[in-house]
Parts: C-alpha cells; structure tokens; sequence
C-alpha cells in the first residue's frame, strides 16, 4: 500500500507501545535504549516488544532510521509526517474517550503514568 | 568495545543465546542492539531485571515468529483452507460411519437375540410370528422397525417375519459364505434401487443362519442433510479466508 492512499485512519487505534514510542521521539531524534527508558514511564517494554514495534513502524512509514553509531550498536529514530499525523490522530482520539469518560461522571484514578 | 562488555552475566549469555532464535531477517537487523539494551539495562540495576527479561524475550519470539510467517499470508490461507478442508472431511466420514453403523446396532440385537432364542430350542417360525412387515413398503423404508429372518445351512429362508414383494426376504448367496467363514457379517443390501437394508448375519450352532435387517434410507437423509451443512460451512470457510486476506492486506498491521 503506498503513501499517498494511506490514511492516519488506517493505523487507528494504536497500540499502547506504538503510542508511547511515538509519543517518546514527538520531541526529536532518539536511540532505542533511549526511547524504551521513556516509553517506560508509560507501558512496560522489553528490547523485544521495543524493537519488534520499531520494525513495524519503519515497515508502517511511521518513522525513519536516521543514524547509526559506529559501532552499530544504536540507530536513531525520527518520526515521519505520516508518523506525525497518527500521534496526533491518536491524541485527538483519546482526548475524546476522556472527555467522553468526564461527561459520564468517571474520574481518573492514581496510575503510573 | 562497550563498557558494558565486562558486565556479561549469565542472563545476558542467555539472552545471546535466545536472541538467536529470533527470525534471521530480525536477529541481522537487531539483535546487537537489543543486546546493548539489555546490557545498560542490567548495568542500571532495573528492578526484575531477569523475570522482565525472559517474560518480554518468550512474547517478543512468538510473536516475530508469527510475524514472518504471516508474510506469507496467501499461502499461509491456503494451507489453512486445505486443513480446515480435511478437517471438514473428516467430521463428514465419521459422521457418515457413525449413522450407518447406527444402522446395525437393532439388527445386531435381533440376531442375538434369536440365535440365543434357537439354541435353546426354540422353533424358527414361531419365534418369528406375527404380522409381516414387507420391506420394500415406503412406510418400512422411513421408519426404523427392524425384521429377523432364519436360513437353514445353504442358506434357504426358513422363517421371516418380514416379506420382500410379497416373499420371505433371500439375500445373495454370498452372505452366508461369508457369515460361515468369519462367524458373522454385517453388509449393505440393495436388492433394488430405492431399497437399501443394513444386514447383520450370525451363524446357528447346529448349522443354518439367523438375519436381521433394518432400513438405511433415514440414516442416509440425515447424511444428506450433514452433507449440505458441511458444504455450506466448507464454502463459509473458504469466503472467510478470501474475506480475511482482503481486509489483513488492506489494513496496516502495526500489531505483533
């Protein structure tokens, strides 16, 4: 499926660690290591999860690959526009379940994140 | 090297070593940096560390595996068409062979019965009195009712209480042959289109033979019918997996 004919819609709704990761490079460039100890704060993740997630968002156009250190031991990430607009589409997404939780008198409980 | 490179404890061997199991496209692509996220993972004292570890390696695996086969998807549809294609076969035949050995299980009674009844010296035709039911009677062939018939030692109807067109049921020779050298037999008789009868033959001690027959043709209309529904779930099967394979390439798979 290309580019153009995909839709933020088609990627809806996310998982909880596709989220996080995107949530954890919204503010710029990071390692692997680096995302998993921030999307941590929001959803266990071991290298595994972190990493079968990446492979697929790469193949999903939802982020690039933008470096590696010389000893290849860490690539980069960046999200994509694509990723971009799906990070927002979820948020909106969410927003709404809240707000719809809120209107239903439910009140958000202690939680980690 | 990493400053890492000296912490390599046990855990970390092991999960070198799972990282191995992971498919090769996978493991070329991230196993070194997995193994680098461990390891800083580990030097940095996480809590669970181990059990986190081994818990998200065991998910991680199952699901790339999953993953790399799923790549193949149309033939992966395919072969799971061809299973459930066998499958469904298979529930048919049994169904089928439970239904027609339904079948013997009166005429199995009967013909106990009788030659219990006959070695100790019963007659033939008066434990085989009464009305005669006639076997090629459409109300015989939809119902369930059974009839017993007696054969003297070639096999010639001694005693009946059923009739075939009008005469005591004479079914091929051959059965008594058989019934003779196996000490029983249980055979489909079609002596006309139209007309088919589940026979269980035994011998008589004192030579002679002792039959019963009921009507297959209810056990085969419930065939039929499990024949249609198994047909229109083999077709749902195969739409489903057409179906399936149209909407899993349509929608972008960012799950495991």
């Amino acid at each position: 499926m290309s580019d153009s004919v995909r839709s933020t819609q088609d990627y809806l709704p996310l998982t909880p660690v596709v989220f996080a990761i995107l949530l954890a490079l919204a503010d710029g460039d990071k390692h692997g290591y680096g995302i998993m100890l921030e999307a941590r704060q929001h959803i266990a993740m071991g290298p595994g999860t972190l990493y079968g997630a990446l492979d697929r968002m790469l193949a999903g156009q939802l982020i690039v690959e933008t470096g590696v250190t010389d000893d290849e031991r860490r690539r980069y990430y960046r999200l994509t526009a694509l990723g971009t607009r799906v990070l927002a589409a979820e948020t909106g997404r969410l927003e709404q379940a809240v707000k719809r939780a809120r209107g239903k008198g439910v009140r958000a409980a202690e939680v980690r994140a | 090297m990493s400053e890492y490179a000296g912490k390599t404890t046990m855990t970390l061997r092991l999960y070198g070593m799972a990282l191995r199991m992971y498919p090769a496209a996978f493991r070329e692509r991230y196993a070194a940096e997995m193994l680098e996220a461990a390891r800083r993972e580990q030097a940095e004292g996480h809590a669970g560390f181990g059990a986190g570890l081994a818990w998200d390696t065991a998910q991680s695996l199952l699901r790339e595996h999953f993953r790399a086969a799923a790549a193949g998807r149309p033939v992966y549809a395919v072969l799971f068409a061809m299973l459930c294609s066998v499958l469904l076969l298979g529930v048919y035949v049994v169904n089928q062979q439970i239904l027609r050995r339904g079948a013997d299980d009166q005429p199995g009674q009967i013909v106990a019965r009788l030659r219990g009844e006959l070695a100790h010296g019963a007659d033939a035709a008066t434990v085989l009195s009464g009305p005669k039911q006639e076997v090629s009677s459409t109300e015989w062939l939809a119902g369930t009712s059974a009839f017993g018939a007696v054969y003297d030692a070639d096999g010639k109807v001694v005693a009946s209480d059923a009739t075939l067109w009008g005469e005591l049921p004479q079914p091929p020779q051959g059965i008594f042959g058989i019934i003779r050298d196996r000490g029983w037999d249980k055979v489909t008789w079609q002596p006309q289109r139209g007309v088919r009868v589940a026979l269980t033959g035994l011998p008589l001690p004192g030579g002679g033979y002792v039959l019963a027959g009921q009507s297959l043709i209810p056990g085969e209309a419930r065939t039929a019918q499990f024949s249609t529904l198994m047909r229109w779930v083999w077709l749902a099967m195969l739409a489903g997996c057409v179906v399936g394979m149209v909407l899993l390439r349509r929608r972008v798979s960012l799950r495991g």
